[in-house]
């Protein structure tokens, strides 16, 4: 097998919860070797995650919702709030390329291990910090997760029904936007650091990247002075486009039309019922105007089918469609099976299960990827405190009796 | 200041979001980025609201600006032999190219990855397209609102609701799906090009899935679901925290309340009041059970306090709560503000405007605007002529002749 794209980078990961852990998942996936450092008196929090539910006492090696983002990482243990702890840690990253963290801000400072210091033992460091405001700012200290950035960084407030409630969305979506964000920063800083040595610090805000993937109503309000109010599952621009009941439980359907060639479709598939012949559907601009009995129309007919009839039946007419899936029928998509997106693994607390492969293919056939399962908590604390630092087995016994390997 | 990515050169014959989202990341970084764009016509996002001013005018759209700052824009009619042929040019002189034009789109042009690697074998082509280049889905239209269902994101959205039925799976705001797979494009291809320009120097042909990019996403609940076939739905049963939006005197702010001390901090701050102690709201399980009646009794005290106030009060004793902010209200908020995040950009045609501005900061190679995005056939001298060779009294022909 050919080598992946990160063979012999080394990452020391500090990252603690979701937006953390999934930036540095893509570095494991290519070829990267992470070293997760946690500490029984600071694990990752989403170790409390046990079979879906929330444990305030769990077997950390048991998680379902810590091996999703941990998986193939190294894992070592270090009470970073001793002087010693903090010592080893910066003879750890001397020993890294990447560090990754996202403690509130200050926390790092605490333990001598912030950029600033950091660059002065190892100056071609590159440090990846991500916080809800970001590590500058009149805000800088203020404790976010991804539903109270969905509220600060206006997502809530232009998602939703029109004329409803601003509406809390559920998804973790800026715990996903933003490790997307990190990723990308980081593979700019690795290929600049590989063609000058240089190495640097990359900041990312929670709020910023959400915001920059949002821009439309932002861009309206900087633009026209006014903005538009949230529109559902609408299309500003044509109807129909939105979501359909179906038949099933819970079952909807997406459809989507963008043309007049598609709109010409859709009625064909239809097979042209009455009620779309005439000049209250007659172009885009007149089914915008009554879009809320065109959707009533395409409703009647879409709830006598299961969304998967339905996206057959209209793809094959010529009409974007799709069903609305949940994670149970993901696993039965036909499209992410055939591609090979489901990784199996085995891990032995847990049994079987499988993994998303990262969301390209690198290389042919078959993507090369590091596709491993997770380490138990603290599993390579021999590797690296013996190996990588060179303690003697005394050194790390007693190291383990001062509760410093913890 | 050097950029990272300063000696990339991109070519994009891409339009709408997720191509030149991919092309606008590179190239803010410090790539080199020509644009090709069909004549006459150019991207389809010079059509897409809003525009400058509120005067539609392909020239103006806040867009299309925002998508393609950074870039050199020329036209060519690759339906021409000589516009192939000048394609082919700037591809030798390219690392990278964006399309996002449709499984086998290039192909037809005669533009496909087996042509082009012949032309450039260092050539990596990142081909984003609705479901990927294989499988029995890929000839199936997407776009964002089919994407971002079919990956599970909608089924999931909006969060908490009493009745599945009244509150249909949602899609949030905009062009996120689009968004988040020219981000992944992006991720893809520094890595390819990373690997390339270490390894054997050879090209690569990247195929993107809009559908895996967003299905990816979901990495957790998909693992979870394997072991232990858990599937989050957006009703509020089993809701083991007390959070979300809560009203207040000046419209909403997000309690977000994840453990034991959140929640006295919060009972402290609205002055201890004797129904906190009632065994309905004895722990997270409980409140969460019983939100229909807490809500009513937090409101006594929310109501007489602004958003700001709030947030300030609980952001003081560490814990996680924000205003929800209305548009303008984002667009004001200090922090940004204060890190620099909004950009004002100067384009000839649309003015003078704000943009959301870098995504992420990196220290030593920062994020730059260099120039604003360029009008359609605006450097068509200067790549035809200063790049490839062309002579410039030849141009008058080719623009005559529709092929740039």
């Amino acid at each position: 097998m050919s080598p992946l794209p990160l063979d012999g980078i080394r990452v020391a990961d500090f990252t603690r919860i979701q937006a953390g852990p999934l930036a540095t998942h893509w570095l494991v996936i290519l070829g990267a070797e992470v070293i997760k450092i946690e500490s029984l008196k600071a694990m990752d929090l989403s170790r409390r995650t046990v079979q879906g539910r929330r444990e305030d006492n769990p077997d950390p090696n048991k998680s379902t919702g810590f091996m999703a983002t941990n998986a193939g990482k190294k894992s070592c243990t270090l009470n970073l709030t001793t002087p010693r702890g903090q010592e080893l840690a910066r003879e750890l990253i001397q020993k890294c390329d990447i560090v990754a963290e996202n403690y509130a801000t200050g926390v790092m400072e605490r333990f001598g291990l912030d950029y600033q210091s950091l660059k002065k033992i190892k100056p071609d460091l590159i440090m990846v910090s991500t916080s809800g405001p970001g590590r500058t700012g009149p805000e800088k200290d203020d404790v976010a997760y991804a539903p109270t950035i969905h509220a600060n960084s206006g997502l809530a407030h232009i998602s939703g029904h029109p004329g409803q409630n601003p509406i809390s969305l559920g998804i973790m979506w800026s715990d996903v936007i933003t490790p997307l964000n990190a990723a990308c920063a980081i593979l700019a800083a690795v290929y600049h650091r590989a063609m000058t040595g240089q190495g640097q610090h990359i900041d990312v805000s929670m709020t910023e990247a959400t915001v920059s993937l949002t821009p439309e109503p932002l861009l309206e309000y900087l633009m026209t002075g006014s903005f538009s109010e949230a529109l559902g599952n609408r299309d500003y621009r044509y109807a129909p486009s939105n979501i359909y009941r179906c038949r099933g439980d819970d079952a909807w359907v997406a459809i989507s039309v963008s043309s007049e060639e598609e709109w010409k479709a859709l009625c064909r598939a239809l097979g042209h019922p009455a009620w779309a012949k005439g000049p209250k559907f007659a172009d885009n601009y007149s089914r915008r105007q009554n879009e809320k009995e065109l959707d009533r129309h395409i409703g009647e007919w879409t709830k006598t089918k299961t969304p998967q009839e339905i996206t057959r039946l209209l793809q094959a007419a010529g009409v974007a469609a799709g069903p609305t899936l949940a994670v149970d029928q993901l696993f039965r998509d036909p499209q992410l099976n055939e591609r090979g997106f489901f990784v199996p693994i085995e891990y032995e607390p847990i049994g079987k299960g499988f993994m998303a492969r990262m969301p390209y293919k690198l290389g042919q056939p078959n993507p090369p990827g590091q596709y491993l399962p997770p380490a138990r908590l603290g599993e390579h604390n021999p590797y690296v405190f013996g190996q990588l630092l060179g303690l003697s087995g005394e050194e790390i016994e007693n190291l383990v009796q001062d509760q410093i390997i913890y | 200041m050097a950029q990272a990515l300063s000696d990339l050169k991109v070519l994009e014959y891409a339009q709408g979001i997720t191509g030149p989202w991919c092309g606008k990341l590179l190239g803010d970084y410090g790539a080199e980025v020509i644009k090709v764009e069909d004549p006459g016509i150019g991207d389809k996002a010079r059509r897409m609201e809003p525009f400058a001013g509120d005067v539609p005018h392909p020239e103006r759209s806040g867009l299309f600006l925002y998508l393609n700052t950074n870039k050199l824009g020329v036209t060519l009619n690759l339906k021409t032999a000589t516009g192939q042929r000048l394609f082919q040019e700037l591809i030798r002189q390219a690392d990278v190219l964006i399309d996002n034009n449709g499984v086998g789109a290039m192909d037809k042009l005669g533009l496909g990855w087996k042509t082009l690697k012949k032309v450039n074998p260092r050539l990596i082509m990142a081909t984003i397209t609705p479901f990927g280049l294989t499988g029995p889905w890929k000839k199936y239209k997407g776009g964002n609102l089919v994407n971002l269902h079919a990956s599970g994101q909608g089924f999931m959205t909006p969060g908490q609701v009493e009745d599945p039925e009244s509150h249909p799976p949602l899609k949030t705001a905009g062009h996120q799906a689009d968004f988040m797979a020219g981000l992944t494009a992006a991720i893809c291809t520094l890595t390819a090009v990373f690997a390339s320009r270490l390894g054997n120097g050879k090209g690569e042909r990247l195929d993107i899935s809009e559908h895996e990019a967003l299905a990816f996403q979901w990495a957790r609940d998909i693992a979870m679901y394997s072991w232990d076939k858990t599937i989050p739905k957006r009703t509020k049963a089993g809701l083991a925290m007390t959070s979300g939006l809560v009203p207040c005197k000046d419209g909403f702010f997000y309690l977000h309340l994840r453990d034991a001390r959140h929640w006295d901090t919060y009972v402290k701050l609205m002055g201890n009041p004797a129904w906190a102690k009632e065994e309905r709201f004895k722990d997270d399980l409980s409140r969460g059970k019983n939100y229909s009646e807490l809500e009513p009794l937090m409101m006594e005290w929310t109501m007489r306090h602004s958003k700001d106030e709030i947030y300030h009060l609980m952001q003081g004793e560490k814990v996680a709560t924000m205003p929800l902010f209305t548009v303008p209200e984002v667009v004001n908020y200090r922090q940004m503000e204060e890190r620099g995040f909004f950009t004002a950009i100067k384009h000839p045609m649309a003015g003078v405007a704000k943009y959301p501005g870098a995504p992420f900061k990196m220290s030593a190679t920062p994020w730059k605007i260099r120039r604003p995005a360029p009008t359609l056939g605006q450097h068509n001298q200067e790549v035809l002529c200063g790049r490839l060779g062309c002579k410039k009294e030849n141009l008058p022909k080719l623009r005559a002749t529709g092929i740039i």
